[in-house]
């Protein structure tokens, strides 16, 4: 979808309820301006109409941005389950290859703790794709 | 510099003092050199009705870069280098990077939504005040870094600055249901605060105070 909720055709039968701690979560870049030093922590920033942080798992950026139906990606930022965790936030997985980052605030609700947990999961990602999609 | 080399160096004190006792009313005469003016020329000649007054430049005027001022008769007749004069990065200048920036928006940016009006107005209102209100303070003079200015996925603006460790966020809600704030951090220390000059104006100093 165009803009960047989940298509849910065929629910897989299974879904773990949990990922592992050393899992790696991929976030897909979706504005050119996020790659930026400084910047990342925009990418962690809840849209209005989102309910959690929208990641991939146990897959490539490529397929990444397939989940994830953006219209326009610029790459993917990878981050650990386990510093999600320590953050008190929840992984929970919802599609094949994919899940929600819940627990963070919208920054109409909690100003504070959205903008400050935006930081902090963007210093523990790292940029691991710069490459714009579709091309 | 010697005053055999400046021999009206010692005459200087005097010549202002008796300059702010005449009347700005009464023409005062700039002997011209033509414009643009021969900044390299080894004396320059000021006279006035009650007082007259040579020296001689003590910069060279291309490494300076001026910025906006009202060019007004006191000006002329002020030496080159006065703490007046603002040299770069001027906080008007910073704050109209901003405005263009503000500007882009507005006019429809890759990846980003556009603007509301009540965002936008908003955000150039408190940005020009708190600038304005940074240059009168000189809290905020050359090394305040210009912001990322982008929007939130309903119209918002954004404004980021990075330095360092610290960070400044501006949050301009698109409308007035919405939030509008300043967030800080710095580390661990972190907080929201109303998004208006005076606290903008602060933060900006906090940010580039070492």
């Amino acid at each position: 979808m165009a803009n960047g909720q989940i298509d849910q055709p065929n629910q897989p039968a299974e879904l773990p309820q949990h990922l592992p701690a050393n899992t790696d979560l991929l976030r897909m870049m979706a504005k050119r301006i996020w790659l930026e030093p400084g910047n990342l922590s925009e990418a962690f920033i809840l849209r209005s109409d989102e309910t959690g942080l929208s990641v991939c798992f146990d897959c490539t950026a490529d397929h990444c941005a397939t989940i994830t139906a953006l219209n326009r990606t610029y790459g993917a930022a990878s981050l650990n389950v386990q510093v999600v965790t320590d953050l008190e936030l929840t992984v929970e997985p919802d599609l094949a290859n994919h899940a929600e980052i819940r627990g963070v605030p919208s920054k109409e609700v909690d100003r504070d703790r959205a903008e400050f947990l935006a930081s902090q999961l963007a210093r523990a990602a790292t940029i691991v794709d710069q490459t714009r999609r579709p091309a | 510099m010697s005053s055999q080399l400046n021999p009206i160096g010692s005459n200087i004190a005097s010549f202002r003092s008796q300059r702010r006792s005449v009347n700005p009313r009464v023409p005062r005469t700039v002997t011209s050199q033509g414009y643009p003016p021969n900044s390299m020329a080894s004396t320059v000649t000021i006279s006035s009705a009650r007082a007259a007054l040579s020296m001689e430049p003590v910069l060279n005027l291309a490494d300076v870069e001026f910025v906006s001022v009202d060019y007004s008769a006191d000006f002329l007749q002020e030496p080159i280098v006065t703490k007046e004069i603002e040299i770069k990065n001027f906080p008007s200048r910073a704050r109209d990077a901003i405005v263009h920036d503000m500007d882009e928006l507005m006019a429809g940016k890759e990846d980003e939504e556009k603007p509301t009006e009540y965002a936008y107005a908003n955000a150039r209102r408190i940005i020009e005040s708190a600038y304005g209100k940074a240059k009168i303070a000189s809290g905020v003079s050359t090394t305040v870094p210009k912001p990322l200015a982008t929007t939130d996925d309903v119209g918002g603006i954004r404004l980021l600055w990075n330095l360092g460790a610290k960070n400044v966020r501006l949050n301009f809600g698109a409308d007035d249901d919405r939030q509008t704030y300043l967030y800080f951090e710095a580390g661990l220390n972190h907080g929201v605060e109303p998004l208006d000059e005076e606290h903008l104006a602060t933060r900006l100093a906090w940010l580039t105070a070492r």
